[in-house]
């Protein structure tokens, strides 16, 4: 697929080798794992809470969030593939 | 040589080092290169979106508190913070190349006289030289490669290589002084070798990649490291980025300065930061104690060696056994066997066989038959004798008591009693006794002696108060194993020891889930230094035991792992101190930074050091965050001192000093550089 041929060819990341090893690491963790899903469960209530609220925010500061989200969510990607692979760094 | 004689000779030029190590640091800050260490690239991410908010402080919302200078100042902090983790990193890499450089110094391109197919002589340069290549060395050169002994004898000024003036004597044929290394010189005679090594691969280079960690990857207990800092830091990147809504809805709104000031306090920013530096000042220690360690995975598994498995003959003693007596039997005169002994040593090239010859000549004894008509009979450690088989049929053999006997036997000959009183004698002894018959009839013993290496025993006594087992392995008969191994002081030994032997007990210790270290210097100990969980070669054996094994010790020194156990377990427990002491700080900074974050939700109570204010409070942990790791490097590079005490010891010792420490020194800190703070009215 070309997203397996992308990934491989950039960053020499074997999409379907990572799939196996991540399957293999929840089945493997499955308390920690539900442990960690009930925690990025704060991500979309702490949404709902913000909305609550009532505070406003301009379109930069909503883009600005936007992309530290994304950043965020990046650092989490790169912390996982450092478990799951950590001799590649 | 003592340790500290051979340390300070080694010292290395480290002029210039900080000045380089601070030039590093901000090549390091390339992401490339942040992208390997987990924890700093957090940090260096999060300074990156600090240094947004001061460009435009209302970037991610307008905040009470929140401006310019403030969020100025914790992008200064953050940005101190990568660069002290990374002098860290490059004072350790920087003392590792000057410890290579001044290896490099020792190196020199040369002429070597290079033998052809014609045993004519080409000079060409030592560059040029590859594995097999025949050359020759005369009194004065430096020798040009490492190579085998295969011609020649010669001594031979090692200071180069192991510090140690004192020449050593280089022979062919014999399992402790047959290979050399390149970078020493001959002081007399000369020598033919057979290169061992192409450019690039000799002891010398793997000894200076290995501290100049060009090569270097991350060990297991590195690994088991890097993957815990990654699943803390993964798990406080998630906690504070749920904080900002929990904080406005409490009426708190918390910056997003604030939040990453937060985040790169509770991450282990000072483990994270030292664990490079930590491993590499590791190897380097290694090097200065004259190992060359093929991998930093082997210098780990030091630490938890349990059960060291070492050879006799030229390990625990020196190794070159010298004919001291016959001891005829069955009515022979002292002639008639050294005629016999003469004869079955003719074409036996060990330093032993010579020393036969030698002692037989000494005596009067002469040959009555043409060497080249005549058949040698090499050892084998399975026949364990040697000889010779004369043109008329006679077969004159020597060899261990016991095949000789069964050789005798075979020949329709009788075995008397009063070989097994010589025999017993020079076992009483310590020395090895070898028995020589012609045809079917036993001519007596030869007395071959060995000398125990000085100060072994103490070092052995000092290995088991670290709780390390020695086991002696020889092929000797019991006695003179029994004798050798209680003046030694092992704590058991194998003796009539087959090669298949030393592996069956390396398994059988492995099987029983022990981490066994072997050291050994012949090519008959090359699988069994293969299957051991560390294998230490001599630099004074034979190229095969140090291909085979994942340490060569220039030094030859059988005791050495001592030290490398004391290295392997500075290294873990270094890592465990520091570790420790960062995750304890944390207690101190949550102390700092919570309560200052939500003041308005009414828990300023919490604010028990009494910090000035909340922005003073947040600046005060950085600081203290960043300073840290600068004040903990000579730590680091030094390793925590390892005293041999047991475990439940060590640990209790280390809680209590990292643990318990990194709980309250950062109490103490942290308040006083709060008061600095406010003095200097940063904020």
């Amino acid at each position: 697929m070309k997203i397996r041929q992308v990934l491989a060819d950039t960053i020499g990341y074997d999409l379907l080798a990572g799939k196996a090893e991540l399957q293999e690491f929840s089945r493997q963790n499955s308390k920690a794992i539900a442990i960690f899903l009930l925690l990025c469960l704060n991500l979309p209530l702490a949404q709902v809470v913000y909305a609550g609220t009532g505070a406003e925010i301009t379109p930069k500061t909503a883009w600005a969030i936007a992309l530290l989200g994304l950043v965020i969510l990046g650092l989490c990607i790169y912390l996982f593939m450092v478990i799951l692979q950590p001799e590649r760094f | 040589m003592t340790v500290s004689k051979r340390l300070q000779k080694n010292k290395v030029n480290t002029q210039g080092l900080y000045q380089r190590a601070l030039k590093s640091a901000f090549f390091k800050l390339n992401p490339q290169i942040m992208l390997r260490n987990p924890v700093m690239f957090v940090v260096w991410v999060g300074t990156i979106v600090t240094a947004l908010t001061v460009i435009d402080p209302s970037l991610f919302g307008v905040v009470a508190g929140d401006n310019r200078r403030f969020n100025f100042l914790v992008t200064a902090i953050l940005f101190a913070t990568l660069l002290f983790a990374n002098f860290a990193e490059a004072v350790a890499e920087g003392r590792g190349k000057a410890q290579a450089d001044s290896l490099r110094a020792t190196k020199s391109d040369t002429t070597a006289r290079k033998l052809l197919e014609d045993d004519t002589i080409q000079e060409v340069s030592s560059t040029t030289l590859r594995k097999g290549d025949r050359i020759k060395v005369v009194m004065g050169d430096t020798i040009p490669a490492d190579g085998e002994v295969i011609g020649g004898v010669a001594s031979v000024d090692e200071s180069a290589i192991t510090g140690e003036s004192a020449p050593v004597l280089k022979e062919p044929g014999s399992d402790v002084a047959s290979s050399v290394t390149g970078g020493t010189k001959i002081i007399s005679d000369e020598l033919i070798l057979r290169v061992t090594s192409d450019p690039g691969q000799s002891f010398l280079d793997r000894m200076i990649s290995l501290v100049e960690g060009a090569e270097r990857t991350k060990t297991p207990n590195e690994i088991a490291l890097t993957v815990l800092l990654a699943v803390l830091t993964l798990v406080f990147i998630i906690v504070v980025a749920t904080i900002p809504t929990i904080a406005n809805f409490a009426g708190s709104p918390v910056s997003v300065t604030v939040l990453i000031s937060l985040l790169v306090a509770l991450i282990p920013t000072t483990i994270g930061g030292l664990l490079s530096a930590i491993g590499i000042a590791g190897m380097d220690r290694v090097a200065q104690f004259n190992v060359v360690a093929t991998s930093g995975r082997a210098v780990e598994a030091c630490g938890d060696v349990s059960t060291l498995i070492l050879d006799k003959t030229g390990t625990i003693t020196l190794g070159n056994r010298l004919a001291e007596e016959f001891i005829p039997v069955n009515n022979h005169s002292l002639l008639e066997i050294a005629q016999v002994a003469l004869a079955s040593s003719i074409f036996d090239t060990t330093p032993e066989g010579k020393s036969i010859v030698r002692l037989a000549e000494k005596l009067g004894a002469t040959i009555d038959f043409d060497p080249d008509t005549t058949e040698g009979v090499e050892f084998s450690a399975r026949t364990r004798m040697s000889g010779t088989n004369l043109p008329n049929g006679t077969e004159i053999r020597k060899g261990a008591v016991d095949s000789i006997k069964g050789f005798v036997r075979s020949r329709g000959g009788q075995v008397s009693p009063e070989l097994d009183a010589a025999y017993e004698r020079v076992s009483l002894l310590g020395g090895t006794p070898l028995a020589v018959c012609e045809q079917g009839e036993l001519f007596g013993i030869i007395y071959l002696k060995d000398i125990i290496k000085p100060g072994i025993r103490e070092r052995f006594d000092q290995l088991r108060r670290m709780g390390i087992k020695t086991i002696m392995l020889t092929g000797d008969n019991r006695i003179t194993a029994s004798v050798i191994a209680d003046e030694a002081g092992v704590d058991d030994f194998i003796a009539e020891a087959t090669p298949e032997d030393k592996i069956a007990v390396i398994q059988r210790e492995q099987a029983a889930g022990k981490l066994v270290a072997m050291t050994g210097d012949g090519t008959n100990d090359a699988p069994a230094l293969a299957q051991a969980n560390v294998g230490v070669a001599m630099n004074s054996g034979t190229q095969a035991a140090k291909e085979a094994a994942n340490m060569v010790d220039l030094d030859s020194d059988p005791t050495k792992l001592i030290d490398l156990v004391t290295i392997g377990k500075q290294l873990l427990i270094t890592r465990g101190a520091l570790t420790t002491f960062s995750l304890s700080n944390d207690i101190a900074k949550y102390f700092a930074i919570i309560p200052a974050m939500f003041s308005a939700a009414g828990i300023g109570g919490l604010n028990i050091m009494g910090l000035a204010s909340a922005q003073s409070a947040v600046l005060s942990a950085l600081i203290f965050n960043a300073l840290i790791i600068p004040a903990l490097i000579p730590l680091a590079l030094k390793g925590v001192k390892f005293r041999p005490v047991t475990a439940n010891q060590l640990l209790r010792d280390n809680i209590l000093i990292y643990g318990l420490g990194g709980v309250l020194v950062p109490f103490v800190a942290i308040k006083a550089i709060d008061v600095m703070v406010s003095l200097l009215g940063l904020a």
